[in-house]
């Protein structure tokens, strides 16, 4: 049980997929900019994370390792979440139609979202057990979701601001990245020292 | 003349991550140290011109409806075999890019110069764009990575330099300093650059997904609207 | 209907000459990939065992959880074994020397995915905590240190290196 919280905690504040793995960068800078669009691209990535380790965990166990075809892994992850995407986009607008039209818009940006196909690969590479590998996949969504609400926090702040010109725009959005990892790193002692 | 612009057009006038700002989660974890950034310049650049090669020749073959789909297996399938090679012939790269090697497939500039140039256009002209945009990126991680690895670690392609070494600026090979370095050299770019910083907060022009993440935003307007 | 066989025609097509083209690029490298992998693996071992000139793979049955190869080097110079446990981020994986007297020799990590800056104090190659190792048998396992704020990382190699030790005091005793 401790090694699941272990897994769970490090997953969302020390090794943030956003803010200290790099993955997921495109849209924490781009849809960040409002509240409600960051909680809403956070929650589908949750939830296609989930369902894609579902899906790929046990692919690759039953599937691609006995057969030797683990090389295949790459081609086989990203059809498959590309597929999953499309599947539950379908089925959500025909059964849940309201959480359609909260999710629906970003779902088609996720296929492609490196973050989920990280997600899916590490839990093969680090040896994670169907369970573990669960929890580490909300754990990473939880992590993006964070970091997705912390900085559009920080962003509605800059928008406000006089900034030199040539650090308009993208620039002073990386910059308050930067300070908003910074203020990650604090974490790793916390954690570290919960458990020890 | 023409055929020559579509291989220095990449490297700096539309440079993919400097200009276009595209590909980003790998410039920014895989520039911790020169040789990991001129590692993956290399392996992206190979995998860009193979597929822009390949997707040019077919792009008469390639119903319009499945191209997406066409063009993620393709892309797949190379960083797949180029990720076969490096394991084999270089495996200590192998394990320094470790996850950012077969997560190639979802760099936007791969897909990106599929969808934008070489679905249109002659297998010639795609194959001197997708080396000049590889050759960019290479270059944008090759200048990242000599400011974190000179200044964070005291080292160039892993010589110590004197003085430098002994007052490190650890935090630079550290996260933080991935997104503050990227961000300097972006406002240096604005600052030098002939282009006069956009007026949009994030410009996406060059993602493939740039409909679909305008759509996303474009809703929440709509809805902060609703709220007044 | 022409207009949905054509594509999903295309799309399989394009997916099984990948795959083709795949399998065949693995059987070219696939040897090499191994002998390269074994290579590594030789020159691992005669870097925490350095008086071992040669090793023999041994196979017992019931060892110590987390040891997936143990070796021994040649005339009694003592046993190398490949040990993983669970670390922060995932799996710690290091090899061991451990000399006929029951005590380390030398302690090598070979992969781990620890935080940068946090968990590498400890697994690290050159952070120097595996050099605190050296000369130690289990009983003096105790009077290593783990490292503050790398608590999780330093307690998982410690117990690394334990499992090592256990299984070389298992494969003499079968020997034995």
């Amino acid at each position: 049980m401790t090694n699941l919280i272990i897994i769970l905690l490090s997953a969302v504040f020390i090794n943030n997929y956003v803010l200290s793995k790099f993955l997921g960068i495109c849209p924490f800078l781009g849809v960040s900019k409002k509240l409600g669009s960051a909680v809403g691209m956070s929650l589908a990535v949750i939830f296609v994370m989930l369902i894609a380790t579902a899906v790929t965990w046990p692919i690759q166990k039953f599937l691609l390792d006995p057969k030797d075809l683990g090389y295949l892994q790459t081609i086989v992850f990203i059809l498959v979440i590309a597929a999953l995407v499309q599947l539950v986009e379908i089925v959500l607008k025909r059964y849940i139609p309201s959480l359609h039209r909260s999710l629906g818009v970003y779902l088609p940006l996720i296929t492609t979202n490196c973050a989920v196909l990280g997600v899916t690969i590490l839990n093969i590479s680090e040896n994670y057990t169907f369970i573990e590998a669960m929890v580490n996949s909300l754990g990473s969504g939880l992590g993006f979701m964070l970091a997705m609400v912390m900085f559009s926090g920080v962003r509605s702040t800059i928008e406000g601001s006089d900034i030199p010109e040539s650090f308009r725009g993208l620039p002073i959005t990386l910059i308050a990245a930067a300070i908003t990892s910074l203020s990650f790193m604090g974490f790793g002692g916390v954690i570290e020292n919960l458990f020890s | 003349m023409r055929t020559l612009n579509n291989f220095t057009k990449g490297i700096i006038r539309e440079n993919p991550v400097l200009v276009l700002v595209l590909g980003t989660c790998p410039t920014l974890a895989t520039s911790t140290s020169v040789i990991n950034a001129l590692g993956m310049g290399v392996a992206a650049t190979v995998v860009l011109l193979f597929s822009n090669i390949i997707i040019s020749a077919l792009r008469n073959v390639i119903p319009d409806k499945v191209r997406i789909p066409c063009y993620i297996v393709l892309i797949a399938g190379l960083v797949t075999a180029v990720q076969m090679l490096v394991k084999a012939y270089a495996p200590t790269l192998n394990d320094s890019l470790g996850i950012y090697l077969p997560l190639i497939v979802v760099n936007c500039i791969i897909l990106g110069r599929a969808e934008m140039f070489a679905s249109k256009n002659k297998v010639l002209a795609s194959a001197l764009d997708g080396l000049g945009m590889g050759v960019g990126f290479t270059l944008a991680l090759f200048l990242m990575a000599s400011v974190r690895e000179i200044f964070g670690n005291g080292t160039f392609c892993g010589l110590e330099i004197p003085f430098l070494a002994d007052n490190k600026i650890s935090i630079l090979t550290m996260a933080p300093g991935g997104f503050m370095v990227f961000g300097l050299l972006i406002a240096c770019v604005n600052r030098f650059g002939k282009h006069k910083p956009k007026k949009s907060d994030f410009s996406c022009e060059g993602c493939p997904q740039a409909e679909v993440c305008a759509k996303a935003a474009g809703r929440d307007a709509k809805e902060a609207g609703k709220d007044d | 209907m022409k207009d949905i066989i054509k594509p999903v025609a295309v799309l399989a097509a394009i997916c099984l000459i990948v795959t083709a083209v795949l399998a065949f690029v693995n059987e070219l490298t696939h040897p090499v990939i191994m002998k390269a992998e074994e290579q590594a693996a030789a020159s691992a071992r005669s870097e925490v065992l350095p008086d071992a000139k040669k090793f023999t793979r041994l196979d017992i049955a019931d060892m110590p959880d987390g040891v997936t190869e143990i070796y021994k080097g040649n005339d009694d110079t003592g046993y190398v074994v490949q040990v993983h446990t669970k670390g922060y981020g995932g799996d710690i994986k290091i090899i061991c020397g451990v000399g006929t007297d029951g005590r380390v020799k030398g302690v090598k990590t070979l992969s781990h995915s620890e935080t940068s800056g946090v968990g590498t104090k400890a697994v690290d190659n050159n952070s120097g905590y595996r050099d605190r190792f050296v000369g130690k048998g289990k009983q003096d396992l105790k009077s290593v240190d783990t490292i503050t704020g790398a608590t999780i990382s330093s307690t998982a190699y410690k117990k690394a290196v334990g499992i090592a030790l256990d299984a070389c005091q298992k494969a003499m005793e079968v020997k034995a």
